[in-house]
């Protein structure tokens, strides 16, 4: 047997070991000896045995060689048999060292220490002690090395348990045998039952045969339960497993059984608050295994063995008892399924499987209708775009990277006079400019190259029209260009307002001019008046000395040399005169800026000995030219001197000065006036280039704003400020000519 | 007296101007003195013989106007002949008002301001002359007693000797005494020749009371 299961565990671990294992090479196998008190073959036993082997097995990588011996004191009670059977096995297994010894029976604990001990105390020992449910007095003394469990049968809770689910019961028989085991069930049950006798009547069938015993209790009364207890050996002396006797008394009974043994349950008995064998078995294998693998006996605490409360569906069935009235926690075998019970996981799987199915459809329909609902708002957005596409009053083109139409608004089709499928697929050029290639002109040269906005506006003599052209790239996520936006604007009104606008600006700066000039008929009349005043008194005196019996020769040419250069000082007048009046060409040229201050400064004298202001002049030496249109610039510097003039009218006389400036600077010319008059009230300084914006009781109050326009347009700036010595500074800044043959920052400007 | 009897001071700040009127006058035979401002011409030691004054109503600094009131505060007369190069009719009138004789506007005719010269020369030789008479009036009043000055104001009022007395509480044979040394001493032979001379003298007749 020992080499057999030998053999049968090194084969199991060679097939079943894991490699690290084998690598170790072949170690001892270790040596279990389990020791039941009792009969083999007995069920009780026989679960326990596999309990704890199959546990062991299961959790130990090594050999192992498991022996099993039996004591059968019930068959074979006598002493000197006994102590016979202990010096065997002392003699059997003190030859080669046992690893872990695991005794099972009841009073085991005191067998061992009478029997064994001193020979196997140094044997590791795990043991399973069955007590009866009552106090015992035999010793639990345990030794050192020693842990296991002890396992307590409570008849108690089995019999609480029977009388809750047979309210009626009246009689109680309690069967046992006439073993000495049956013996100390019987007598167990005897002192617990002591307490229900005011309750139920208990009868003991103790001591009989079976045969009686069965005759017995085929009749029983009415509200009558059985308590079976152990039956290993009957009044005859027979021997019964008691299995065996159970399926005898199961077969005749007339009245339900009750038991406190686990593996009763199933075989005839209803059950019971019973010792759980195989939980206990199968613990005592795990502590089993701790100890095989290293773990000291005397670390592991002895434990108390597991009850349960168990019951068989089929006796249930049988003597009517309900589920309900069972004991909390109670472990029902045989348990007839309900159809539910039986089909449970399908069922549960279908409805699984319909909710799962409805969920899905549900979310295909959630699905559905988003799709549905971003169909319909990219289909409004689509729309939307589209409207608005068409909308722009724009022609609109989107180009592939080939320039060819691939999308195009109704305004540009409008404007082709084309439907769209002569349109799409084409080169832009080939239908605005009817060209094979883009033209010169054409912007989204540029753009290829910048990948950025470009805009330009260009003149179309064909359709004698103005354009501006917008093209936008649309980048793909490379950065190459994916798509051009082409926008094309008709803006020929829009040129023919601002020319408009643009002759009313010189319009109206002409007429700032003529208003000015009327404002000087005075002084200008008499600037006039001067030169002719003196030529006809000059002529006037040469015919009188003509008339003179000696006339001076000499005399005569001063008079006429004074003449002449009088004549040509009323003709400069009238020339400055005209050219302040005349309407303006818009024509550009470089200009010592200079000069543009003395001849105002001429047309002025008169005005300022009028009106008793002294005009000094600080001019640079030497200046560069500005490029500029003479007569607006005339205009500006007459209006800051006028100003000038006018600011000082309240001054005495003798204090009316001002100081015209001109200075090169860095890149522009300055050219300020400066007055010694009340200076600009704060407040006004930011108004003062307005329009309408004036202090004097005369005037247009658009001299400033007409300046500034002036100076803007030739890309200089205005100013005025209050310098501290008082008065006022106003002046202007223009850039200089940088190539004053080439062409001005002006002339661009013109298609 | 070195100077000549009769100038023509010329006052333009155009040196055009003052050349060609300068010799336009020459050529006529007048004394010509040009000035380019008033301030120049207020620089000059006064002048006492007979002359005019042509004068540029604008000039820089002194205007002509402003130079008019100055000779007039500084009793300095002679007449003047106002040119300008645009006149308007308030500056002229303003002008003529305060004594000036001729107000021409440039360009002008050599005739017109040839005339307006002569008639301001005759103006300032007429003026000289009754200038004379009234100092040699003068001094002979100064002759008179505080007492026959008074007398000689009652006197042109054609008041009667009687009345004088009864007015100054004197005797009417005083007054008659002191009525004929008033006639003494101012050369006169009649009450009538009296009174013309209290006049040019600008003797006033004494307050009604």
């Amino acid at each position: 047997m020992a080499t057999y299961l030998y053999s049968f565990i090194f084969l199991l671990g060679f097939s079943l070991l894991s490699p690290p294992a084998l690598a170790a090479g072949p170690t001892k196998p270790k040596n279990v000896l389990m020791l039941f008190h009792g009969a083999p073959g007995q069920p009780l036993y026989d679960v326990t045995l596999s309990g704890v082997r199959t546990t062991i097995q299961r959790g130990f990588d090594g050999p192992l060689n498991l022996y099993v011996e039996y004591l059968d004191t019930t068959r074979f009670p006598e002493k000197p048999l006994l102590q016979a059977q202990f010096d065997l096995i002392k003699k059997k297994y003190t030859k080669e060292k046992m690893d872990l010894f695991i005794p099972i029976g009841p009073r085991i604990l005191s067998l061992i220490s009478q029997y064994l001990s001193p020979d196997f105390d140094e044997i590791p020992t795990v043991f399973i002690e069955f007590r009866p449910g009552y106090p015992d007095a035999s010793p639990l003394d345990h030794k050192k090395g020693m842990t296991g469990l002890i396992t307590e049968t409570e008849l108690k809770k089995t019999f609480e348990a029977a009388l809750s689910l047979h309210p009626d019961a009246q009689e109680a028989f309690i069967v046992t045998g006439s073993s000495e085991s049956d013996r100390l069930f019987e007598s167990n049950a005897r002192v617990v039952c002591r307490e229900y006798e005011g309750r139920v009547k208990f009868i003991y069938l103790s001591g009989l045969a079976m045969e009686d015993l069965l005759q017995r209790i085929r009749r029983l009364p009415k509200n009558s339960i059985i308590l079976y207890l152990s039956l290993l050996k009957d009044a005859r002396g027979v021997n019964y497993y008691a299995m065996e006797s159970l399926k005898l008394l199961a077969e005749a009974t007339s009245a339900p059984i009750y038991g406190i043994w686990e593996f009763f349950v199933g075989q005839g008995i209803v059950g019971g608050y019973v010792l759980g064998v195989t939980p206990n078995a199968v613990r005592v294998g795990q502590l089993a295994l701790r100890i095989l693998r290293g773990e000291h006996p005397d670390t592991i605490p002895v434990e108390k063995g597991s009850m349960l409360y168990m019951f068989d569906w089929n006796e249930m069935k049988r003597w009517g008892i309900k589920e309900g009235n069972l004991p909390a926690g109670s472990i029902i075998i045989n348990r007839e399924l309900t159809f539910f019970e039986a089909f449970r996981w399908y069922i549960l799987g279908i409805i699984l499987f319909v909710i799962i199915e409805t969920l899905l459809v549900v979310f295909l329909i959630i699905l559905y209708r988003r799709q549905n609902r971003v169909q319909k708002q990219l289909s409004e957005a689509a729309q939307e775009w589209q409207i608005t596409f068409d909308s722009v009053q724009d022609l609109i083109f989107i180009l592939d990277s080939q320039w060819k139409i691939v999308r195009v608004n109704g305004p540009a089709l409008a404007f082709l006079n084309l439907p769209a499928e002569k349109v799409l697929g084409k080169h832009c050029y080939s239908l605005m400019h009817e060209t094979h290639e883009p033209p010169e002109l054409c912007i989204i040269r540029p753009m290829t190259r910048t990948k950025r906005h470009e805009s330009s506006e260009f003149y179309d003599p064909k359709r004698n029209a103005w354009f501006h052209v917008a093209v936008n790239p649309i980048l793909d996520g490379k950065g190459e260009i994916a798509r051009i936006v082409h926008q094309v604007r008709d803006i020929t009104e829009k040129k023919r307002t601002e020319a408009e606008i643009q002759q009313a600006r010189a319009e109206l700066l002409r007429f700032e001019r003529s208003f000015r000039i009327s404002e000087l008929t005075a002084s200008l009349a008499h600037e006039l008046n001067q030169p002719l005043a003196a030529i006809l008194s000059n002529a006037q005196a040469a015919l009188r000395f003509l008339e003179s019996a000696d006339p001076d020769l000499k005399e005569f040419r001063e008079i006429l040399g004074d003449i002449i250069q009088d004549d040509k000082r009323a003709g400069s007048v009238i020339r400055s005169l005209r050219a302040l009046l005349k309407p303006e060409e818009g024509k550009q040229e470089p200009i010592i800026l200079n000069d543009i201050l003395n001849d105002v400064i001429a047309i002025l004298h008169s005005e300022a000995v009028f009106r008793n202001v002294v005009m000094e002049t600080d001019f640079a030496g030497s200046l560069p030219p500005v490029l500029a249109d003479r007569i607006q610039l005339q205009q500006v510097a007459l209006n800051l001197i006028m100003n000038a003039a006018e600011a000082m009218a309240e001054k005495s006389p003798g204090d009316r000065k001002m100081i015209l400036r001109t200075q090169a600077r860095d890149q522009h010319i300055r050219v300020s006036v400066r007055d010694f008059g009340r200076g600009i009230d704060p407040k006004n300084l930011e108004r003062l280039f307005q329009p309408f914006f004036t202090t004097k009781r005369t005037g247009l109050g658009m001299g400033l704003a007409l300046s500034k326009s002036i100076i803007e347009a030739h890309h200089g700036r205005i100013w005025a400020e209050n310098p501290p010595e008082g008065g006022a500074i106003f002046g202007f800044d223009l850039p200089v000519v940088e190539n004053p043959s080439g062409p001005g920052p002006m002339a661009k400007d013109s298609p | 007296m070195t100077e000549k009897d009769t100038v023509v001071f010329i006052i333009d700040d155009d040196p055009s101007v003052r050349k060609g009127l300068s010799r336009l006058l020459r050529s006529v035979g007048e004394a010509v003195e040009t000035f380019s401002s008033a301030e120049e011409f207020l620089a000059r030691k006064r002048f006492d013989g007979v002359g005019c004054i042509i004068l540029d109503v604008q000039m820089p600094g002194l205007s002509g106007m402003d130079l008019q009131s100055e000779l007039c505060k500084a009793e300095y007369s002679m007449p003047i002949v106002f040119i300008t190069g645009h006149g308007d009719i308030p500056m002229s009138v303003d002008a003529m008002r305060k004594g000036a004789i001729h107000f021409l506007t440039k360009p002008f005719d050599d005739n017109d301001l040839l005339k307006a010269i002569r008639e301001a020369i005759d103006k300032d030789r007429m003026a000289k002359a009754e200038q004379t008479e009234v100092q040699d009036i003068r001094r002979r009043i100064n002759l008179l007693t505080q007492r026959e000055y008074e007398i000689l104001r009652y006197v042109i009022t054609g008041m009667l000797n009687k009345q004088i007395a009864f007015t100054l509480k004197i005797a009417e044979k005083t007054v008659k005494i002191h009525r004929g040394r008033v006639m003494g001493k101012l050369r006169v032979n009649s009450v009538a020749e009296l009174v013309r001379l209290a006049e040019k003298a600008g003797i006033e007749p004494p307050q009604k009371q």
